[in-house]
């Protein structure tokens, strides 16, 4: 199901904010994202483990923990444990034809598009606001394009991704995500940062 | 005349910025690249601090972190901050600066009136004298506030603090501690070798002991070469102003970088202050060594400092504190600062204890015009604010004098007992430090297993050409433990134009001088801190403590800010000498941390005042607030706790809600119970075991309110269970326990449950749940809903049904709280809103109102429905009158500790109703008590909730009293102590509206 509402309208100034005059470009952009469909899927530790239940897939890299791997149709899967994974996509219906490559009596499927929103934040010092956030190593060498890490923002669970050399997007849970935007953009002060309206991008 | 003490040329400062700064309100001028403390010397500030316990002058008596004496207040209003090392603090044009422990003012203070009583407050003074008089702890209670006033340093700020903190996480393969010349060395070795490395120093500038050369010397190209390379490699980030404060396990390390500290005000959204947490791969220790101070009678006179102080005051700061001095030492070091003095212009005698002193060192200073005197000491400081004169007398292997006394006229006694390498890190990592007779300190003893080496003066190293090479060393093999290869190149050349006194060539293990039987000459400290003075060493020797900590404790040698940094030896050293043992037989004490202190805003960091806490809004919490809600924290939640209308107070609110929901209908928003998918082919016989009722035969499309025990057999949570589907289950959980009944399942299927094909997530966030009561909510229903009939028949109580309302998928529980006619809505989060809009528009017509969270409270303890207060860990099944849910077919988690005699006992309390007499209700928690007995104790029972029924027009509570359900009728005292309230009450049936269930039926 996608975005009915962009979540965090009333708490999003769009703008320039922080440190650095109002002219120059702010060396942090944060916008919300559309999260899109996200399904996950759980298989029974014992006798299954998520990567038998997705062996049929035509994945473009093996299930990784902490690597976001490639399903037709450009569905990402995140394998968050042995018995759990997510897969993402704009549209529901191509996670839905991913999932009916599978076999239904090997795990559970449950919706939880409307459990997450996505917070991105870009910019040539994302690694230092990164640093602020987050106690894992952020850094290119550490956390390069493409790779995920569930971990905790102001102890709150959330799922980090890197999606290109300057840009994170965190994963936070619904209830949570006004609190953390404006925990992010007070992180984001002493750089300077601009707030970006999705439909900007 | 300005600066008395200010030198005409060299120095570190920069003449051409003047800066002016103030100390107890006296305007002291100062340049840039001063700290405070040397602005101090240099202007003839003699006196900066009063000590602790006695309130005798202190003056300056170090240059680094190491300084006992100058804590000052700094700064005013909300950026006041006490306790602040005077030598750490850069100074500013501007600078704002007090004493502290004084009254008036340092100059002249009052409480030195203390130093009259001196002999009677002796090491455990407090306990032996205030403990024990009178009965009981009254007395001592009554001392310990007057104590506890008089003590202390600082005056902690009341203000708010202005400036902004920020923590930050780092990581790297090697952490360097330390930018001497060990430091520097290790950083670039590592940092060739292509590892991630991260340098910190404390100082401003990176160099350590070499800074103490003279500007121009041929360190400072050595040291500028070594500086440019570094800064010049990329995967090497420098910290400077950064104190590492503590080690922990697994390599992590605190450091606090001072961002703001030197500045009027940080720059706008910059942090004063910032918390770095560094995980490392390894680290190299490079932390140097601190000179150990000398006891001798008055040797905490204004006047009396640490030759390497000294030597740094005039090397960087072109401060020369006297024009006439004495070095005592009893190791080669002090060789440097009386030179150095003598280049200054000063005279100078030099008094080592040693028998034999260093020739090549003796004879340049003699041939510079200095004294030398081998085997002499200095027996005591004379003057009273400060330094005036020295006692000197020749001295045997003991430091007693063995020879006539001699006064010398001066105003600076410099004094070496010696170094001590800072393994305060190591200490804290546990090692445990091993004593090297031969350089006359503790060295780490580092194990070969861990991740963090020593390197330097830490290690032991007491030439520069050592130090360079063992931490190039040290950073080499870090980074080679990181599988970083790659050629590290030469090691730096250390050119030999500098000049060095080795301070571990045959130190004179001796570090107090006193009389020839044995007394110093005069009060003698240890811990300068904390006024601990050598017989105060003597007092706890003599009462029995034998033990290292425990000496510690009695006397607080060591304790504080100081940390052991100038005390520690000299403490062990005596303790040794009393009980006739070696220093490695005593011991030495665990550094624990913070090395320096650390500002509790630097820990918080943005954690504070809104971001204190991270914070939960329901999906539907800018409705609420656009329509005027007033919210309520709940846990991490903010809810909607009622919606005042012009004027209404809250109690006026609720009724008026509460009293709306009975008669027409009301929508209340209840995102915040915890939502739990059970899916799987075992899903029905997890849920019969987690609960005490059974779940395998509830139908699909049927709802069944749960509880489920702990394994102790109280209860633990209640909620309802709906069957979506053969294998799925949708589970709510209570607000507040949404976490921990995810948690104990996640446990259980772990663990004791493997075998079963269950997974368990939260869907709290997924679903947003809104609550539709009152008598009208199926007349508001039908006008919301598309597609589905949700008459009585066909959507009875304890059902749900899928359908649509506001053009989106929501699933409605037929179920009640209030006890009215109810459906519990649940709907995806992100449409929350357009579906509470859809249903509030179908509800115009039918008066539909949003209520809040205390109208829904209100409502349910009129139902007697119990909630977090009565479900509180400490209840049964049958406190709570549900033992009738309670299986008998099957097992379930506590289903045999329930039945331990103490839970079935029939005189526990059980819930009950009180109506409570007159128009005031009873508080939460107060206490009952029958009638016609003394309301004294705990009571039979106490008040779990409380509220104004509207339904029944008077208050009345929920409430467990002994032998509870025996009592309907009967009349109460109701005892709130706290407010010292006394109330009555009738008790009835918990259930104190509509209890046959008609209306949430019908």
């Amino acid at each position: 199901m996608a975005d009915a509402t962009t979540f965090l309208e009333a708490s999003a100034r769009p703008g320039r904010h922080g440190a650095g005059s109002g002219s120059a470009p702010a060396a942090i952009r944060i916008r919300e994202r559309s999260l899109g469909a996200l399904v996950q899927l759980t298989s029974w530790g014992q006798s299954d483990t998520i990567g038998e239940v997705a062996g049929p897939l035509t994945l473009d890299r093996p299930l990784t923990p902490g690597r976001v791997s490639r399903a037709a149709g450009d569905v990402r899967l995140y394998q968050l444990a042995p018995d759990r994974l997510w897969l993402n996509d704009d549209d529901h219906a191509s996670v839905c034809a991913v999932t009916s490559q599978l076999d239904t009596n090997r795990f559970s499927e449950l919706d939880l598009s409307s459990s997450r929103v996505v917070i991105e934040v870009s910019g040539s010092v994302v690694e230092d606001l990164m640093a602020r956030l987050v106690a894992i190593d952020c850094t290119a060498e550490a956390f390069a394009p493409g790779a995920f890490a569930l971990t905790a923002l102001h102890e709150v669970s959330v799922l980090i991704k890197r999606t290109s050399a300057d840009t994170v997007a965190i994963w936070v849970p619904i209830t949570w995500a006004e609190s953390l935007w404006s925990y992010v953009c007070v992180a984001a002060e002493p750089f300077g940062y601009e707030i970006v309206a999705e439909e900007d991008t | 005349m300005s600066q008395p003490n200010r030198l005409a040329t060299g120095g570190r400062i920069d003449r051409s910025k003047p800066i002016s700064v103030t100390f107890d309100g006296r305007p002291l001028e100062a340049y840039a690249g001063d700290t405070l403390a040397s602005a101090m010397l240099a202007n003839g500030e003699t006196i900066v601090a009063r000590s602790f316990k006695y309130h005798r002058p202190r003056g300056v008596y170090a240059a680094g972190a190491e300084e006992p004496n100058a804590l000052v207040h700094l700064r005013s209003g909300g950026r006041h901050e006490p306790n602040t090392l005077a030598t750490m603090a850069e100074a500013y044009d501007g600078l704002e600066a007090r004493g502290q422990n004084a009254w008036p003012d340092v100059r002249y203070d009052m409480a030195a009136i203390n130093q009259l009583g001196a002999p009677f407050f002796a090491a455990g003074f407090y306990y032996k004298t205030f403990i024990g008089p009178g009965r009981g702890t009254k007395f001592w209670m009554r001392c310990e506030q007057l104590i506890r006033r008089a003590a202390g340093m600082g005056r902690a700020p009341s203000a708010p603090d202005p400036d902004i903190y920020e923590k930050v996480n780092a990581h790297c393969d090697v952490l360097v501690i330390g930018g001497g010349v060990a430091g520097l060395a290790a950083a670039l070795a590592a940092g060739r070798s292509g590892a991630r490395v991260i340098l910190a120093e404390l100082d401003r500038d990176l160099g350590g002991a070499l800074l103490a050369e003279p500007v121009g010397s041929a360190s400072d190209e050595f040291l500028a070469r070594l500086v440019a390379e570094l800064q010049s490699l990329i995967n090497v980030r420098i910290l400077r102003r950064t104190t590492v404060f503590g080690a922990y396990d697994g390599e992590v390390y605190g450091a606090i970088e001072r961002v703001g500290d030197h500045l009027q005000r940080p720059e706008p959204y910059m942090p004063r202050q910032r918390y770095w947490q560094i995980r490392t791969r390894r680290a190299v220790l490079a932390t140097g060594a601190i000179e150990r101070p000398v006891v001798f009678g008055g040797n905490d006179r204004p006047g009396v400092m640490l030759a390497d102080g000294v030597r740094i005051y005039l090397a960087r700061y072109a401060v020369l504190p006297a024009r006439r001095a004495v070095v005592a030492t009893n190791n080669d070091s002090a060789y440097r600062c009386a030179l150095d003095l003598v280049r200054a212009g000063a005279s100078v005698i030099l008094v080592d204890a040693r028998a034999e002193v260093p020739d090549g060192w003796a004879s340049r200073l003699r041939a510079a015009g200095c004294e030398v005197l081998a085997g002499h000491a200095v027996l005591a400081a004379t003057g009273s604010r400060a330094v005036r004169g020295a006692v000197i007398a020749s001295v045997d292997r003991q430091g007693r004098a063995n020879g006539p006394q001699r006064q010398i006229a001066c105003g600076l006694i410099a004094v070496s007992g010696g170094w001590s390498p800072t393994l305060h890190l190591a200490s804290q990592r546990g090692d445990k430090p091993v004593y090297d007779a031969e350089k006359a300190c503790f060295l780490p003893n580092v194990d070969a297993g861990v991740a963090f080496t020593c390197a330097g003066s830490v290690a032991g190293s007491g030439k520069v050409d050592a130090a360079v090479r063992s931490g190039f060393e040290a950073g080499q093999a870090a980074a080679a433990a990181t599988g970083k290869s790659r050629a590290s190149g030469d090691f730096p050349f250390v050119p030999e134009a500098i000049v060095e006194a080795d301070w571990t060539r045959d130190p004179g293990p001796v570090w107090s001088f006193a009389k020839f039987d044995g007394a110093t000459l005069g009060k003698a400290f240890v811990d300068l801190q904390h006024d601990v003075a050598r017989t105060d060493i003597d007092l706890a020797h003599r009462e029995g403590f034998v033990s290292v900590e425990h000496l510690k404790r009695y006397t607080t040698l060591g304790m504080a800010a100081d940390q052991g940094k100038l005390s520690n030896v000299s403490g062990l050293a005596r303790m040794a000498e009393l009980e006739q043992r070696a220093i490695p037989d005593v011991g030495t004490t665990r550094f624990r941390p913070p090395y320096t202190p650390v500002a509790i805003g630097a820990i918080a960091g943005h954690r504070t005042a809104a971001h204190f806490h991270a914070t939960r809004r329901t999906p539907l919490h800018g409705w609420h607030e656009a329509n005027g809600a007033k919210f309520i924290e709940a846990g991490y939640w903010l809810r909607a706790w009622y919606y005042p209308r012009a004027g209404e107070s809250l109690n006026a609110a609720y009724v008026r809600e509460a009293s709306h929901v009975r008669q027409h209908a009301g929508l209340v928003d209840v995102s915040t119970l915890g939502k739990i998918i059970v899916q799987g082919p075992d899903a029905a016989t997890f849920l019969d075991r987690i609960y005490a009722n059974g779940f395998s035969t509830l139908k699909i499309g049927r709802l069944r309110y749960g509880v489920m025990l702990r394994d102790d057999g109280f209860v633990f949570d209640d909620g309802t269970v709906g069957r979506l589907g053969e294998n799925k289950y949708f589970v709510t959980t209570t607000t507040a326990n949404d976490a921990a009944v995810l948690g104990f399942m996640e446990f259980l299927l772990q663990t004791a449950w493997q075998d079963l094909r269950v997974s368990v997530t939260s869907v709290t966030d997924q679903w947003a749940a809104m609550a539709l009561a009152g008598p009208k909510s199926r007349e508001v229903l039908v006008q919301a809903v598309t597609g589905v009939d949700v008459s009585n028949a066909a959507l009875p109580h304890a059902h749900l049904v899928e359908t649509r309302i506001g053009g989106h998928d929501v699933r409605i529980h037929r179920m009640s709280y209030s006890g009215e006619l109810a459906y519990e809505i649940f709907v995806p989060a992100k449409v929350a809103v357009v579906v509470w809009q859809a249903v509030m528009e179908a509800g115009r017509t039918c008066d539909l109102i949003p209520y809040g969270t205390e109208a829904m409270g209100a409502l349910r303890i009129e139902k007697g429905h119990v909630a977090g207060p009565e479900i509180d860990g400490r209840t049964t099944l049958g406190d709570l009158g549900l033992e009738g849910l309670a299986s008998r077919k099957k097992a379930f988690v506590g289903s045999v500790l329930r039945h331990r005699p103490l839970l079935v006992d029939p005189g526990r309390p059980a819930l009950v109703g009180l109506e409570i007499d007159g128009g005031t209700g009873a508080r939460a928690g107060a206490l009952l008590f029958s009638a016609n007995v003394p309301t004294t104790g705990h009571g039979e029972g106490h008040v779990t909730s409380t509220t104004y029924s509207p339904a029944l027009g008077k208050p009345i509570a929920l409430a467990l009293l002994a032998n509870g359900r025996g009592r309907h009728g009967e009349r109460v005292r109701v005892v709130d102590f706290l407010s010292d309230t006394s109330l009555t009450a009738k008790v009835v049936s918990p259930h104190f509206y509509d209890p046959k269930g008609e209306r949430q039926n019908g």
